[in-house]
Order: C-alpha cells, then structure tokens, then sequence
C-alpha cells in the first residue's frame, strides 16, 4: 500500500510540474538530484562542469516532461536524459574520437575481488580516456547493450566492442597499480 | 564480454553514491526555467494579439463585402417602378389581340431600355432560361429575351415557338394564317434588336460601376490605414511594456 501510496504521489508531482509549479519542479530536483550530479560525475571528472551538465540535462527533464509516459520509472527516465546530456557533452566540448580498432583481444574476464571504496573507484574511471569511459560507463554501469551504445555515440559495434576491451584493461592495470599502492603504503 | 564481479561490484557503489550539488544549483536552474517560461507566456501573448489582428482584418473584409455589394440592390429596385409605368407607349398596336399584348411589352420594353438602367440587362437576362409555355403570362418575359438576342436565329427559334403556341389557342375562334402571324411578330422585333442600346446599357453600366468602385475603394483604405495604424500602435506599446 506504501508503495502505491508513493507511486501516486510521485505522478502527482510530476504532474504539478508539468504545469510549472515550482514547487514541484523543486521537490523532483531535491529528491533526484543528488544522484544524478553522482551520475555526471562518473563521465565528468570537473565537479563543477558535471553540475552545469546536471543543470542542464533537469532543464531537459522539466520541458520534456509532459511526453514522460509513466510507464519506466521516473528515476530511470531522469538517469536516461543526465546520460546523454554528459555524452553530447564529451562529444561536443571534448572532441572524444573513437579510434577504430578491430584488432583486440577479450580477455577472459577476471574475478578480482577487492574491496574499493567509492573514491577509489570514482579515480580509476577519471583515468580512463574520455572515450574509454563512456563505454566502460554505458556497459558496465548503465547496462546498455553494445549496439545501443554504437547508436547513441554515433560508432560501430566492433568499435564499441574494442573500447571496452581496451577500457577494461587499462582498468585493470590501474587496480593493480592502485593495490601495489596502498599495499606499500600500508 | 560480461561484466565481471569487479564491475558489478563498480556498478552497485556508484549506484549507490549521491554527490550533494553546490545551493547555487537550484538558483541557476529556477534562473532558466522562468527565463524559458517567460519566453513561452510572451509567444502566446504576441499570438493572441495576432489573431486578434486577424480577426480585425476579416471583420473589416467583410464589411467592406457588405459595403459594396448592398449598394447593387438599390439600383435594381428602382428598374421595376419603370417597368410599371411604361404603358404608354400603345400606338403602334397591331390588329391582333395577342400581338397587341407581345408588341405593347416591347414597348415597355424599350422605355426600360431608353432609360438606360444597368438593372434592366439584369432582369433581362434572367429569362434566357428557355420558358416552355410562352402564353400563360410570360409574353413579357420572352419578348425581352428576343430583344436581347443579338443572335437573330435565336430570336427567330423564339418567334416561331411563340407564333406556334399562338395558332393552337386562336384557331378556334379566328382563322389566321400563320405565316400572317409571324410576319407581324417580326416587324416590331426588328425594330427592337438594335445594338445601340446594349453598347449603352454596358457603357453606363461600367461608368457606373467604376464611380462606385472609385468611392468604395477610398473609404475602404481609409479605414484600412486607420486600422493599421491602430494595430501598429497597440504592438508598439505592447513592446515597450
């Protein structure tokens, strides 16, 4: 009944905010928010850009918000429209190129288990390259597919395929030289 | 190529991370969402001034519609009144009682014609749809139309119709010869079916047209501008504002 009670109070909200009730538009940001400068973050390593991009992409929510159709969740509709606004970020600010580079080997996929803090892992994706990242991002976090992630940068499958072979073990070499770090320093 | 327990592992932390945005957040996005609607409520304000100019400019249409054409219709009514009137013209009456009656409209006839109405070509031509019984009362009527036949076969076709009719009623009690008939028939409608008249009727026809025209144009760019100028008026306050 909880969950009923707050499923409807959301599509209220929502619907108050559709009419540009500012109230409204305040409390979805407040709720939301949070999160999703987290999710910015992961592809923008400025705190401050990634907060711009944030602002931005809730822009979007709040105009576009009337062809939300409650049928997903609204949460993953927010995460959907943050997503793309740090893609067409990256892309349009940063240049990213995505070499083609069909000649890559996958790797088997290795099971180290460690524990990282948020940090920690938050430095190792800041040191993948730009174009390593939104792969790794978009696979790996989003659990988007590989031909959706071909669709939405604009690049092949086999591409995509190759970013995050790549991305995954310049990853890897990056725990390890992290393990060795904290090892030596511990 | 699936993901391992190292990122699944990367996926729940993140998931789970929320980064506090700076208060000035808020403000800045409040900032564009009312620079937008303000935007919005303007476009809409800018339209409804719009349509309310369209709906300005078709009312003044059509009254200026109304304005030209109900001045037609007053200068028909008239034509009438000198169509009544003109029964004065008997002398030249044949000795045929019908024939009489067909010569006397004709008569009639070229007075309407002789005042050189625009109407009358109106009310003349009108009748040009063929009526089928000719003797009941339209005599009149289809007199007119042979006048104004230029064609003379057209005006023959007429003759011999009203002619033919004619004998079916007449032989009864007087015994006329047909071709006596219609040669009495023909010499008042020769008389009738000279062009001057027409060439005159058209000419005051178009002067006439052209005087209301000239008058009704004037009035109506007055009024245009004025509205115009109106308009112009209100959208530049409406800016300054």
């Amino acid at each position: 009944m909880k969950v009923i009670h707050l499923h409807t109070e959301e599509k209220e909200l929502i619907e108050q905010a559709v009419e540009s009730n500012r109230h409204a538009q305040h409390q979805i940001y407040s709720k939301f928010s949070p999160k999703m400068l987290g999710v910015c973050r992961q592809y923008i390593k400025d705190l401050h850009l990634a907060e711009d991009v944030m602002i931005t992409a809730f822009m979007k929510v709040f105009t576009s918000l009337k062809n939300f159709k409650h049928e997903g969740s609204f949460e993953g509709w927010i995460r959907r429209i943050m997503v793309n606004e740090c893609i067409s970020f990256l892309r349009v600010q940063k240049k990213v190129k995505f070499l083609e580079d069909e000649n890559y080997q996958e790797e088997s996929s290795n099971n180290i288990e460690s524990q990282f803090s948020v940090e920690d892992i938050q430095f190792l994706i800041d040191s993948l390259p730009d174009g390593y990242k939104m792969v790794f991002n978009l696979y790996a976090i989003e659990g988007y597919k590989h031909q959706e992630i071909a669709e939405l940068l604009g690049i092949k499958e086999g591409t995509s395929k190759s970013q995050l072979s790549h991305a995954r073990k310049m990853l890897q070499n990056n725990i390890s030289k992290l393990k060795n770090y904290t090892n030596g320093t511990e | 190529m699936e993901p391992n327990k190292l990122e699944t592992q990367i996926r729940e932390q993140l998931n789970a991370r929320e980064i506090q945005p700076s208060p000035t957040a808020w403000d800045r996005l409040d900032a564009m969402l009312t620079l937008t609607e303000d935007k919005k409520t303007k476009r809409i304000a800018f339209l409804s001034y719009k349509n309310i100019g369209i709906a300005a400019s078709v009312l003044l249409f059509l009254s200026l519609g109304l304005f030209y054409f109900s001045p037609k219709e007053n200068v028909i009514k008239p034509e009438n009144n000198v169509v009544i009137g003109t029964d004065n013209v008997n002398s030249n009456s044949n000795s045929n009682d019908n024939n009489k009656q067909s010569v006397e409209s004709k008569q009639e006839e070229q007075v309407v014609e002789a005042t050189n109405n625009k109407p009358t070509i109106n009310q003349e031509l009108q009748p040009t749809t063929h009526n089928p019984q000719p003797l009941v009362n339209p005599i009149i009527s289809q007199d007119k139309e042979i006048e104004f036949q230029s064609n003379e076969v057209i005006a023959q076709n007429q003759l011999t119709r009203v002619a033919s009719s004619k004998e079916i009623k007449i032989s009864n009690a007087i015994k006329v010869n047909a071709a006596d008939l219609l040669a009495a028939v023909d010499t008042p409608t020769k008389i009738n079916t000279s062009p001057k008249i027409k060439v005159n009727a058209n000419s005051l026809l178009s002067q006439v047209d052209g005087e209301l025209d000239q008058t009704f144009k004037e009035k109506a760019f007055i009024r245009i501008s004025k509205n115009y100028k109106e308009i112009k008026v209100a959208l530049e306050t409406r800016n300054q504002e």
